[in-house]
Order: C-alpha cells, then sequence, then structure tokens
C-alpha cells in the first residue's frame, strides 16, 4: 500500500474518537487467524449479528470455509438427554444406565465412535487410581457431564460421582454418599450462576450437585466444601414416579421435575396425575399440580416461562406454568395456559410403523430438538410454532451458519 | 578500474563491519529510529531476516515505511524481551482441549505484553507482526483480539470494536428470537 494510502486511511480512523470497526480493517489472512481462534460457534454468532457488513460476511460460504473449516475448530456433538425415559430403570446391568444420557457426535468429531470416545469416561475413572471399573454418564448441563463411577456393580454400598468437562479436561470427583448407587433417580448439576445470578462468568462452573432416590430424599453437595448435606425429605404419601429428564430443569432459583402421581386415597386404576417438584436452591420443596396423562417434556419457553411440552405424531400442546407460589409441601392445582399446534411428520411414516421413532430433547428456551430414527435432526421452534430441519445427522458448520443466518441477511433491506 | 576496485573493497570492508554488529537500526514510517538485536530480529521475523542475509540492511536505519513508530517501538521491545525470556514449561498446555488451535500458549510475559497495549495500538502492532513475517508475535495479537470476542454479547462485541449498529429495533428483535439457542444457555 502506498505511504499516503496508509496515512489516509489512519486519519480516517483517528477522526471521531477510536476506529469503526477495527476488526474489518484487518487483512483477511489475519481476520482468519482471529475468528479462527476463538473458539465457539456461539461466540462467531454473537460477531455475525453485530451489523449488516458482519452477518453479510459470514453468510458468505468462501468465507465461511476459511475459517471454521481448518481442523482448529470442531463441533463436538451434543449431549441430550432423552426426554422421553422413563425414571424407572431397573438396571440389571451397568449398560443399562448409560442409556439415560445419550452423545450424539457429530461427523468427525473426536468423541465420536472409537478411541477416543472412551477417552472421556477413562479421564475420569483414571482419575480414581483404579478404583472404579468404569463410569457411565448420567446427564450433562452447560458443558459440564456428571459421571456415575462404579467400582463393584452388584456390591457397592456408596454412591460415587464425578463431574468432568470433555472440553477442558477438568474433573471433580465428588465425596462418596451414603445411598445405594442403584436408587439414584433424578438429579441436576448446579454453575456458580444458579446460586448468584451476578456470577455471569460462573455459568459453566460447577457449583452444587443435587440428588434424588426413589425413596424421595434429596441430597446436595457443595463443591467448595466438597461434601454432602442432606436436603429434605418430599413425602406426603404420595406415590412417586419421575417421568421425563432425569436431570432436572433449572429456572428461577429452583430445580424441577416431573412426576406421575395417583392423590392420596385414590384407586390404583384412577389415571395418574402430573405434578411438578419444585426445589428451591436455597432449601425447601414444593408440588404443584397438573391433571394430565401424556409423554412430554418440561422446558423454558422463549419469554421464560416454565412449561410442560407434550408431543403427539402430528401436534404440540404447549402448557405453561402460572408463576410459582411457596405452598411449602401443599398441593396447588391451577390452571395451566394452554397453546396447541400441528407438526407436519417430520419424515414420512411408513404405514406400518405405528409409533413415532423421534427422540426428543429440550434443547434451549423455546426450542426442541427432534432426532428422528438417527437419521435426520430437526428443530421445533414453540413460539413460532415451526419445525425446521438442521441435519441429516451430518452437521457441517459452513451449512449450519447459512442455515441460522442466510434467512437474516436476504430478509433485511439492503444497504 | 584502480578506483572501482578500491570501492568494491571498501563495500566489502562495510559490509563485514555490518555482519559483526549484533544489532539493526529499524526506521518507521515517520523517520524515528530502532535497534534491535540482530539475532532476535532475524529469529523472529522472516522478512527482517531476509533482509540480513541478503545485506539489504542499512546502518543508517532499515526503512519500513509501512509501519508507525509507536507500532515499531512495540516491535522492537517484543523483539528484546523474546531475547531475553527463558522458554517456559507453561509451553505445553496441560489440558486436554479437542477445539482450540495446535497454538502454544502465550507466555505469562506476552500476555501481559499485549495486555497493556490500548486497542489501536494492539491491532497496529498485528498488521507489523503480519509486515515483518513474525509469526510468533502474530499468533500472540491474534489471540489477544479473539479473548477479546469471547464469552460477549453483540452490544459488547460493538462497544469494544467500535462497530456500528446499522440494524432497526425490528431487525434486533428478528435476529434475538431467530438465534435464541444462542442468546440463552438454558
Amino acid at each position: 500500500m502506498p505511504e499516503d494510502a496508509v496515512a489516509a486511511k489512519r486519519r480516517r480512523w483517528r477522526t471521531g474518537g477510536g476506529r469503526d470497526d477495527i476488526m474489518s480493517a484487518l487483512p483477511d489472512h489475519i481476520l482468519h487467524e482471529v475468528l479462527s481462534r476463538v473458539g465457539t460457534v456461539k461466540d462467531l454468532f454473537m460477531l455475525a449479528v453485530t451489523c449488516r457488513r458482519w452477518l453479510g460476511r459470514f453468510t458468505d460460504r468462501a468465507f465461511l470455509r476459511d475459517i471454521v473449516c481448518p481442523s482448529q475448530m470442531v463441533l463436538l456433538g451434543f449431549f441430550l438427554q432423552d426426554a422421553l425415559q422413563r425414571a424407572t430403570v431397573w438396571a440389571r446391568d451397568p449398560s443399562q444406565l448409560a442409556s439415560s444420557c445419550f452423545f450424539l457426535p457429530v461427523p468427525g468429531s473426536p468423541l465420536g465412535p472409537g478411541p477416543t470416545a472412551r477417552a472421556l469416561t477413562s479421564s475420569l475413572v483414571a482419575d480414581g487410581d483404579g478404583a472404579f471399573d468404569y463410569a457411565v454418564p448420567l446427564g450433562a448441563r452447560r458443558g459440564i457431564v456428571l459421571m456415575q463411577c462404579i467400582n463393584n456393580y452388584h456390591g457397592d454400598t456408596e454412591l460415587l460421582l464425578g463431574v468432568c468437562n470433555p472440553v477442558t479436561g477438568e474433573r471433580h470427583l465428588l465425596a462418596p454418599l451414603d445411598m445405594e448407587p442403584t436408587s439414584i433417580c433424578a438429579y441436576v448439576i448446579i454453575t456458580a450462576a444458579d446460586v448468584h445470578a451476578d456470577a455471569a462468568a460462573g455459568r459453566f462452573t460447577f457449583s452444587h450437585l443435587l440428588v434424588a432416590n426413589f425413596r424421595k430424599d434429596i441430597y446436595l453437595y457443595s463443591a467448595a466444601t466438597r461434601s454432602w448435606s442432606h436436603q429434605c425429605v418430599v413425602d406426603d404419601g404420595r406415590s412417586f414416579h419421575l417421568t421425563g429428564q432425569r436431570s432436572a430443569v433449572v429456572h428461577q432459583g429452583a430445580a424441577h421435575w416431573l412426576f406421575w402421581s395417583r392423590d392420596t386415597g385414590a384407586r390404583y386404576d384412577d389415571d395418574p396425575s402430573l405434578y411438578k417438584l419444585s426445589v428451591q436452591l436455597g432449601g425447601g420443596a414444593a408440588w404443584s399440580g397438573q391433571p394430565r396423562p401424556a409423554p412430554l417434556i418440561l422446558c423454558v419457553t422463549g419469554d421464560g416461562k416454565l412449561a410442560v411440552v407434550y408431543v403427539y405424531i402430528s401436534h404440540v400442546a404447549v402448557f405453561a406454568c402460572p408463576q410459582q407460589q411457596q405452598t411449602g409441601g401443599h398441593v396447588e392445582v391451577v390452571a395451566w395456559e394452554k397453546t396447541v399446534f400441528t407438526i407436519p411428520a417430520a419424515v414420512p411414516y411408513p404405514p406400518w410403523v405405528l409409533p413415532p421413532k423421534e427422540t426428543w430433547f429440550h434443547l434451549s428456551r423455546g426450542s426442541m430438538l427432534a432426532i428422528y430414527r438417527s437419521s435426520a435432526v430437526f428443530i421445533v421452534d414453540l413460539r413460532r410454532k415451526a419445525l425446521e430441519k438442521v441435519m441429516d445427522c451430518f452437521m457441517d458448520l459452513v451449512d449450519f451458519f447459512m442455515l441460522k443466518l442466510g434467512g437474516l441477511s436476504s430478509a433485511g433491506p439492503s444497504g | 578500474m584502480e578506483v572501482d576496485k578500491g570501492k568494491g573493497e571498501a563495500e566489502e570492508t562495510r559490509k563485514v563491519a555490518e555482519a559483526d554488529r549484533d544489532t539493526v537500526t529499524l526506521k518507521s514510517s515517520d523517520g524515528k529510529l530502532f535497534e534491535v538485536s540482530k539475532e532476535a530480529a532475524a529469529r523472529l521475523s522472516t522478512v527482517l531476516a531476509g533482509m540480513i542475509a541478503g545485506g539489504s540492511i542499512d546502518d543508517n536505519g532499515t526503512d519500513l515505511k509501512q509501519i508507525g513508530s509507536e507500532a515499531l517501538e512495540n516491535v522492537v521491545d517484543y523483539c528484546n524481551k523474546h531475547a531475553n525470556s527463558i522458554p517456559s514449561a507453561a509451553l505445553i498446555s496441560s489440558s486436554i482441549s479437542f477445539n482450540t488451535a495446535p497454538f502454544k500458549e502465550p507466555e505469562e510475559w506476552e500476555r501481559k505484553f499485549v495486555d497493556r497495549l490500548s486497542h489501536d495500538a494492539l491491532f497496529d502492532l498485528v498488521e507489523a507482526a503480519n509486515f515483518l513475517g513474525m509469526e510468533r508475535l502474530l499468533d500472540v495479537t491474534c489471540h489477544k483480539i479473539s479473548e477479546m470476542m469471547k464469552g460477549k454479547s453483540p452490544d459488547q462485541i460493538r462497544e469494544v470494536f467500535n462497530i456500528k449498529n446499522d440494524y432497526t429495533k425490528e431487525e434486533l428483535e428478528e435476529i434475538r428470537q431467530e438465534l435464541a439457542w444462542a442468546f440463552y444457555d438454558d
């Protein structure tokens, strides 16, 4: 670049205090160096939507290929909890335990099938100095995976849990809990940001773990003190059958699970009702009821409400939970707000297939993920009431950017 | 003939003398002179190494018209610090990381070196490192810029990099809805 051109460029930058969009001024290959080091797709999306110029660049396939295709950035896959998982896992052998949490690696993922996938579990097992035979994943939240360590499956008398972050390699082996290992039925990973709302930086930091067993005992583990405390016993004479995810939904300072239950005095052949159990992170628990049977998912919608979603073959029903009241263990039956919309069949059903073959997952605010026969992934947006195909279980990052941002760039007025 | 031969010899002597010096003098676009260790310059910058090997180093200051004095001062500072630093074990990252570049983490002093720079100075330094073919300095500065982007909302990124928001309120709302999964973690 000729000297006066450089000087002119600098003068332009200097005016008005600070240069405009200093990143854009970088030569392309340096920009690629910077962006390929960012490491997360999410951070790149945040830059992509700052202004029209960046959106334009991030919807240019050639540009994307340069920043996302080098092996530096890899989408590993999704850790998913089967939303329709039955709580009562009569695990006769440990391989059945592993089914409560399931990992969908993207093609080429270092965590895909093969020796590296085993590195995930073996790293935690190795941490126990050979004390465990193996570890199985129970659930995952915010990049933290909860594992159950198994020593002697039929002979263990204490519950041994560990958490690890497969990306950073951090791991934390919890103190043993005096609880029969096979009786664990519900749990949730709590991060520092859940406990202190202002600790945004602690969003991915393991802080506490809530664990419940079939006998309705709830225990709380604190990473800071490395110890367990008995949080409460939820007992009002009700039968207790967890449904939906074993890993709770954390919303407004409480962990929520869904249960089937029969009212006290109800006959055994009466239809069970659905109840929400909410455990306050600071202590205390409450039931609230919504009598209705169907396959369901508990999630937080786009407008921040806790909702129960029922998925049928041709339609989806969303029941939004009214503002929760502290009733200290009392049952509260309130009307939930109902929305229903139809969804086209993700993939045509062959006539002889009766039950849906999709597996449903709660993805993030207001959206759910469906995997159809392990061959294609769809996202259902509850607010827009739309079903969208994301990938054929083969996610290409370039396609992913184009899919999510392409619509925005073509919809906006030009210039 | 005689004169020519003498001039050639003088040239030769001068080159030898220059080769003996252990520093080189660099001149910024605004005419300021900086001395830098020849060994460090040749090791860290492919462009300067080429100039030293090819004898195109000017004793009175090698002109680097593309680099301003502030950026050049930082380049020279980096070279001198690098010459004095002892490589530490921190170069080998202990954590298992699947999604970061095969890039050696900046050392503590390198972090401090880029942390004290203003945004403008940092971006000038990136360009200078690029121009001089200084791979390691380019690594360290690009790493710093990528760190500045991480974990921020679009608003925070706009503020950091001085990006003008040219969307309408309606468009911003559309983006928020479309990318709700990226904006929230639940």
